[in-house]
């Protein structure tokens, strides 16, 4: 446990003092904020759940509907479109950039020496793997702050509630999968440079799985207040929540599974390279 | 005398070694990506007036990649020793570049040629119109961006986020402000005026130019090169 630890805080330092935390953090803000300036704008011209309220006669005001804030709800479902365009520009960040954490032992000339340690493999890989992870939520922390509070500048009121549900379950999974993905099939890379490009082939596959986090994450506000359903256009209600966690469940199935064998290529690789 | 000057100044290029160092791959991709986009357009000759679009983004995107995985100082191998050698360090940047753009450069314009003559009414001037500039631009600002940062990674998301910024630009941004015109990659023509739109190329041909005049600059400065005062972690 505490070479583990040891890994984890010497590698969230040197990930620091190279820049590649400082600039997926910047990254992160900026997508955040960027497509909030923008979707503010194109919201103040369309708001869509004021149109929809506004359809529905006093008689027959749905019993989600009842008791909504217009302006609140409308600012908290532009949150919805913010945070989708802000994981996905994150996302990309993420891969690119993690991949470099264990191909620079080989390029720095210390993998040799790190052999001669008392650690296994699981060891060193699960120590690389927590170092990116650790890295990226003390990133998600710290930026998550300060984003909330700019969205406030940007957008106006939104349910805080929402958000913080909306920052946890749209950037965590899919940001440590991608992460997972970028150091542990890199390790395979002996420079930085064969990293990248494997970061580039990996690209594709992490937008995949992007894409399973939109409709089933995208929805968890609805799990707080049904009118949130309608961010990831299902009918608010009982249906609505049951379907949403069903999808939570099942892509999370889908996230650990793509992890547990990307460990295990990744695990092979690194017995596979040792007996040779 | 003057003999012996011309000799000592008269520098050589190290080509096999640069179209080592800049690698074919990404050229193949450019090649395979728009020799497909041809064959389908040539499958439905509705679609060809489209191809030059593809052309327009597959490009600048693949040169922008390339562009950044040229030279990093943090990622070259032997550094010192390259830089010990009796010549101007702005070789290794000039040679690399040349070796892509003989790469990619060569293959667009084959390709664009090929467009042309499959694609009726089409002029070869408007097809690399569409190219050359964005091209250009990117590669100078993600070359910028790996020397400066000192590693490819920089680069290659500079490429990234440049293209799919232009792309959500044309899109999105540029409905919103309009004024943004003459900075956008993936205009279209036909909602500018012809002299805005030669603007708008000549300000992507700046652009990159100080890109790659940044780039140049910085290769004279041999200790910045080396990293001196930099943190020593990779």
């Amino acid at each position: 446990m505490t070479k583990l630890s040891a890994i984890v805080r010497y590698e969230v330092l040197m990930a620091w003092r190279r820049r590649s935390l400082p600039i997926l953090w910047i990254l992160l803000f900026a997508g955040v904020v960027g497509f909030a300036l923008l979707i503010a704008d194109v919201n103040r011209q369309t708001p869509a759940v004021e149109n929809a309220l506004q359809q529905n006669t006093a008689a027959n005001v749905p019993e989600w509907a009842q008791g909504i804030d217009v302006l609140l709800a409308t600012h908290t479902i532009a949150l919805v479109q913010i945070m989708i365009a802000g994981m996905v520009f994150y996302v990309i960040g993420v891969t690119l950039m993690s991949g470099e954490t264990i191909p620079l032992d080989r390029q720095l000339k210390v993998r040799e020496l790190l052999d001669t340690l008392p650690i296994s493999r699981a060891q060193y890989l699960g120590g690389k793997l927590l170092s990116g992870w650790g890295g990226l939520v003390l990133g998600m922390v710290l930026v998550g702050i300060v984003a909330a509070l700019a969205l406030r500048l940007v957008i106006g009121v939104y349910d805080l509630r929402i958000f913080s549900a909306l920052w946890v379950a749209m950037l965590l999974p899919i940001t440590f999968l991608a992460a997972a993905f970028s150091i542990l099939l890199c390790s395979a890379a002996g420079s930085r440079r064969a990293a990248v490009l494997i970061g580039l082939v990996l690209m594709p596959v992490v937008m995949v799985f992007v894409t399973l986090a939109v409709p089933s994450f995208a929805g968890i506000g609805a799990l707080i207040e049904p009118i949130y359903a309608v961010g990831i256009l299902l009918m608010p209600g009982d249906e609505a929540n049951a379907e949403i966690v069903n999808r939570i469940s099942n892509t999370l199935l889908v996230y650990g599974l793509a992890l547990a064998v990307t460990w295990g290529v990744a695990w092979w690789y690194a017995r596979r390279r040792e007996t040779r | 005398m003057t003999q012996t000057l011309t000799q000592k100044h008269r520098w050589i290029f190290a080509w096999k070694f640069s179209f080592r160092a800049t690698g074919w791959l990404l050229a193949l991709i450019t090649g395979a990506l728009l020799f497909a986009r041809l064959m389908i357009a040539l499958a439905n000759m509705e679609l060809a007036e489209s191809t030059f679009a593809s052309f327009e983004v597959v490009i600048p995107l693949i040169a922008g990649l390339h562009a950044s995985l040229l030279f990093a100082p943090d990622d070259e191998p032997a550094l010192e020793l390259l830089l010990a050698a009796p010549r101007p360090p702005v070789y290794l940047i000039l040679e690399r570049l040349g070796a892509m753009v003989a790469l990619q450069g060569g293959l667009a314009l084959a390709l664009s040629v090929l467009a042309v003559l499959l694609t009726q009414g089409a002029n070869l001037f408007d097809v690399i119109n569409h190219w050359l500039p964005p091209s250009v631009c990117i590669v100078g600002l993600c070359m910028a961006a790996t020397l400066f940062a000192r590693r490819m990674t920089f680069g290659v998301l500079a490429a990234i986020t440049l293209c799919v910024g232009m792309a959500i630009g044309a899109e999105v941004i540029l409905p919103m402000f309009p004024d943004l015109w003459f900075m956008v990659f993936y205009v279209n023509s036909n909602i500018l005026t012809s002299e805005q739109y030669l603007v708008n190329r000549l300000f992507l041909f700046t652009a990159g130019a100080v890109g790659l005049a940044l780039v140049f600059y910085r290769m004279n400065d041999i200790e910045n090169l080396l990293g001196f005062g930099e943190v020593k972690n990779g």
